[in-house]
């Protein structure tokens, strides 16, 4: 089929206006159907994609491309295409996607619209990961943000309003220094001809061409252009200082847009440092490195000591992605062949774990109608499966070996050794923490004297089995086989590391 | 005087404005005209002023000794006066804030504004350039006052008018420097003659740019000339607020770009120094002022305050490229403006323009609330709506003259302005309304069908804007 990644980009928002010609309440049940759709069509992605490519800063690499005039008279393309990088980022996102359509089943509040914004929202994200010109990137960038607001502001909990203007203006804040970067990176092309095409640039960049421009405030103009960049990607990830929206919008947002915040949305930061941000100014990324380094280990360190202190289970596990993502940027940081794959594993690996501690979070907020840890206990003997369920997700989330996050923190661990020894010792840190933040919780929840509050409490249904269990099966499996999707990504990101 | 006549067949636009303000002024004095439409009349009369611009063609003309300068920028910006004031009637029709036994005055004042605003994008004579901001001036104070709904609009269009006078002195006083300086009133030898003068680069010689430039900032409401603007606009009946916060705005931009356009180049640093600033304060100033706002037209009017602030930035670069963007802007800004205020005609009945008073109406007008939400996104400057594009290339242009600090300012501002806009489009579709939702079963659909009108044109430009640059890519001054 021609035009793959166009289908699969845009398939799911040409639904949304079917949605209005169905009944009401069997929205879902479209959005589930072109959720999977998506799916199947995506599958010759991953079959056809020659994993011995690439890509990164290669036009040739690049697999499936797609290019368009689009405007001519500034050189914008309409310009599509996969390498390692972005074909795990998309499996993730269909994963994720289909995952969240299940966890909405219960959304009863205007729910064409709850599914029109869903399905914008997922074509916003896959287009982000696949576009290859810097204006296509920025427009797939920012037309996430208002069904996110949405999402977040109409079917979100009590303090929704608050959380999704702080969502909207911190994402927008970092946008708008990321649009003047790329104007700017685009007037002062290497090479002469102006160009928005990423690879291209990259390309120039390798061929040792660098953005010769004016000074901007007495500062250097690479640094002021990378730093830009690093704003706007790095409060999407977030990093600590930028890290405050996470919290609030996860705990105000719907189960299944907590699952797409953590799942996907967040590594749209990271897959951005990789994409553009780091290998456009890797002369920049070098005199940057410390600082970054240190930034991760605040991050792991400083997130995990502030999930430690939560009371409130859903806020605990948007802390434990703050610390998680901690590990992206480590690795990221260090700039080593295992420390850069291991990112873009745990990339995938908290992708997937995150999202099965929020689903299973869902689970009893919609039973018990509140979260706080301390107002559970020995849940395990009224709802063994949904215990033993936790129990495997929190295992996941700990990095206990044969679960997938095993694998990635250790290759981050390991290739961020080589070069940074004492922030790897201190990050090792972030691990105990987790396990401790973790397991206590667990333990408060499912064990000890029964609330009698909860005497009654439903078990895990089949729908959220379904939405959880798939994730279980993804994390067990890379745990075990992690080469299984190494292989697509490696090729690409041991040129990456070349590099940088 | 019989050298002169043939001139005016280069201005027959503004000859069929000129007959049309002499109709409407006596038609309650011409036997038999009183059972025809007024609306009727007005709306030919600006069909024949658009087509006959249109017909024009883009050869460039300098009339009547340099006192006006027909070009195809005077013509496309003419040409979007007509639009505005087309769609003003359109809003006119759907709203009863105006005593309708007036409407013949009401369109004699508009022909006098529009033949006003076709002078200031023509105007290379100073003299004519006082005499073009008034003629749009002195016919908005009294539609300013016309509101019978709101009892204080008379007080509004008195600080209008007390505003208006003292920014037209300061600007005569202005000229009359210039004049000092120079011995000349025309553009065209202004510039050169004040490079060449002794004075260059002296206090006196700023002192008298500035002052020249208050009474077209007063124009385009910047600061500190934007004190009558909210009060203006939120007393006047609500299609006069959007007919002045679009229209004589865009004029008065035109009219900046034509009056610096001939600076020769040892002046452009220095001049695009005073452009920015007033740039930057008209933004940052219009955008905090707009986050406390209750009232929507109040807060439009801050709007539209940064949005010149906004708009200042093409003209600060002082190029072609810059003037062009700015009518690339200024296309789109006409689209989500008109049709934000249409959207407000609509939904506020004309009666309540709390904006706690449009909670909750996307249950009961989906369409409209979705087509207004359009229009806001697009002045917040988000993709993929076609004003993110405009700011897009303003920021281009501002960044390509290494104008860093003013590219900074603008980019934190549309941060800010996004706050009070999503503040807008929260309140009607997340908050619940109490009490009863409004009865819209009187009201005709046009300004639904309007709205949408608006909001596709935004989508389209935002994802394929070609179209529009090609047109602004026509815009050439001389």
């Amino acid at each position: 089929m021609d035009h793959i990644l166009s289908w699969v980009v845009f398939l799911p928002i040409t639904v949304i206006p079917i949605l209005w010609l169905l009944p009401a309440n069997k929205a879902k049940w479209a959005a589930l159907f072109i959720t999977i759709v998506d799916f199947i069509v995506a599958i010759p992605l991953f079959t056809g994609f020659d994993r011995l490519k690439v890509g990164v800063d290669d036009l040739a690499g690049m697999q499936f491309k797609e290019t368009l005039e689009w405007i001519p008279s500034l050189g914008i393309q309409y310009s599509l295409g996969v390498d390692g990088i972005s074909i795990t980022m998309i499996l993730l996102t269909l994963i994720i996607g289909l995952v969240a359509v299940l966890a909405s089943w219960n959304i009863d509040k205007l729910q064409r619209g709850y599914f029109a914004m869903f399905l914008l929202l997922q074509t916003a994200m896959l287009g982000v990961f696949v576009a290859l010109d810097l204006i296509l990137f920025y427009l797939f960038w920012e037309v996430m943000l208002f069904p996110m607001y949405f999402l977040i502001g109409v079917w979100g909990g009590p303090r929704r309003i608050y959380a999704a203007i702080k969502f909207f203006l911190y994402t927008l804040m970092g946008s708008v220094g990321m649009l003047l970067a790329i104007i700017a990176v685009w007037y002062y092309a290497p090479g002469g001809e102006r160009t928005f095409n990423i690879i291209e640039l990259l390309h120039r960049v390798q061929e040792g061409g660098t953005f010769v421009g004016p000074e901007i405030f007495g500062m250097p103009f690479a640094k002021v252009v990378f730093v830009a960049f690093f704003i706007g990607f790095a409060i999407k990830v977030p990093i600590f200082p930028f890290h405050t929206w996470l919290p609030d919008a996860h705990v105000e947002a719907p189960t299944a847009i907590s699952v797409i915040l953590a799942g996907v949305l967040l590594k749209m930061g990271t897959y951005g440092f990789l994409r553009i941000n780091f290998p456009l100014f890797p002369e920049v990324f070098v005199w940057f490195q410390d600082f970054l380094v240190a930034l991760a280990v605040i991050n792991i360190v400083y997130g995990a000591l502030c999930a430690l202190a939560q009371s409130d289970l859903k806020k605990m596990i948007a802390y434990s992605s703050v610390s998680h993502m901690g590990f992206v940027i480590l690795g990221i940081a260090a700039a080593t062949t295992q420390g850069i794959n291991g990112a873009v594993l745990q990339m995938f690996n908290h992708g997937t774990i995150t999202a099965m501690l929020f689903l299973l979070v869902g689970v009893v907020y919609d039973r018990a109608h509140h979260r706080r840890i301390a107002g559970f206990g020995g849940l395990a003997s009224v709802t063994p499966v949904y215990a033993a369920v936790t129990s495997i997700a929190y295992m996941a989330a700990i990095g206990l070996p044969g679960m997938s996050g095993f694998i990635s923190e250790l290759l981050i661990l390991t290739g961020s050794f080589k070069v940074y020894q004492l922030p790897t010792i201190i990050s090792g840190l972030g691990i105990i923490f987790g396990a401790g933040y973790m397991l206590w919780a667990y333990q408060r929840i499912f064990f000890g004297k029964l609330n009698p509050d909860y005497q009654d409490l439903k078990e895990i249904n089949f729908v959220e089995l379904c939405s959880v269990v798939p994730l279980i099966i993804i994390t067990v499996y890379l745990g075990l086989l992690p080469n299984r999707i190494i292989v697509f990504f490696e090729t690409s990101l041991n040129y990456l590391s070349e590099i940088l | 005087m019989t050298s002169t006549l043939p001139y005016l067949s280069y201005i027959p636009a503004h000859l069929i404005m000129g007959v049309a303000i002499l109709v409407f002024f006596l038609a309650k004095a011409i036997p038999g005209l009183k059972n025809v439409s007024p609306v009727g009349i007005f709306v030919l009369v600006l069909i024949a002023g658009f087509v006959t611009e249109l017909m024009m063609g883009s050869e460039s003309k300098s009339l009547f000794f340099n006192m006006l300068q027909v070009d195809s920028y005077s013509r496309f910006y003419n040409q979007l006066f007509f639009i505005i004031i087309g769609v003003t009637v359109l809003m006119m029709k759907n709203n009863d804030e105006m005593n309708r036994s007036i409407e013949w005055e009401v369109f004699g004042l508009l022909s006098t504004i529009c033949l006003g605003m076709m002078m200031m994008t023509s105007a290379t004579h100073l003299l004519m350039i006082v005499v073009g901001i008034e003629l749009v001036s002195l016919p908005s104070y009294i539609l300013v006052a016309l509101n019978r709904r709101f009892s204080t609009s008379k007080e509004a269009s008195l600080k209008y008018v007390l505003f208006g006078s003292f920014a037209t002195g300061i600007m005569l006083y202005g000229i009359s420097l210039l004049f000092g300086l120079t011995g000349t009133l025309q553009l065209k030898s202004l510039w050169p003659a004040l490079a060449a003068s002794p004075n260059f680069g002296t206090p006196i010689y700023y002192i008298a740019i500035i002052m020249t430039l208050a009474g077209m900032s007063f124009k385009i409401a910047a600061v500190p000339f934007h004190f009558w603007c909210p009060d203006a606009y939120q007393a006047a009946p609500t299609p006069i607020t959007a007919f002045l916060s679009v229209a004589p705005k865009v004029a008065g931009l035109a009219l900046i770009m034509r009056f610096f356009a001939d600076h020769v180049p040892v002046q452009s640093e220095q001049l695009s120094m005073i452009v920015s600033l007033i740039a930057m304060i008209t933004m940052t100033l219009g955008n905090f002022a707009a986050l406390r706002q209750k009232d929507i037209k109040r807060l439009l009017a801050y709007s539209s305050i940064s949005h010149a602030g906004f708009l200042l930035m093409g003209i600060a670069v002082m190029n072609e490229v810059g003037r062009q963007y700015v009518f690339f802007y200024i296309v789109i800004y006409a689209l989500m403006n008109m049709g934000a205020f249409m959207a407000i005609i609509y939904l506020s009945q004309g009666r309540n323009f709390e904006i706690k008073s449009f909670a909750g109406l996307i249950k009961s007008k989906p369409v409209m609330v979705v087509g207004f939400t359009i229009c806001l996104f697009s002045l917040a400057g988000l993709p993929p709506f076609g004003g993110f594009v405009g700011k897009f290339y303003l920021f281009w242009v501002v960044i390509e003259k290494g104008f860093w600090a003013l590219a900074a300012v603008a980019g934190v501002n549309s941060v800010v302005s996004l706050y009070y806009y999503v503040g807008v489009i929260k309140t009607m579709i997340i908050d619940e309304r109490e009490g009863q939702m409004p009865d819209f079963s009187t009201q005709s659909s046009v300004p639904i069908g309007f709205v949408i009108l608006c909001a596709i044109p935004i989508v389209v430009f935002g994802l394929y804007w070609n179209p529009l640059v090609n047109l602004s890519a026509l815009v050439h001054m001389f």
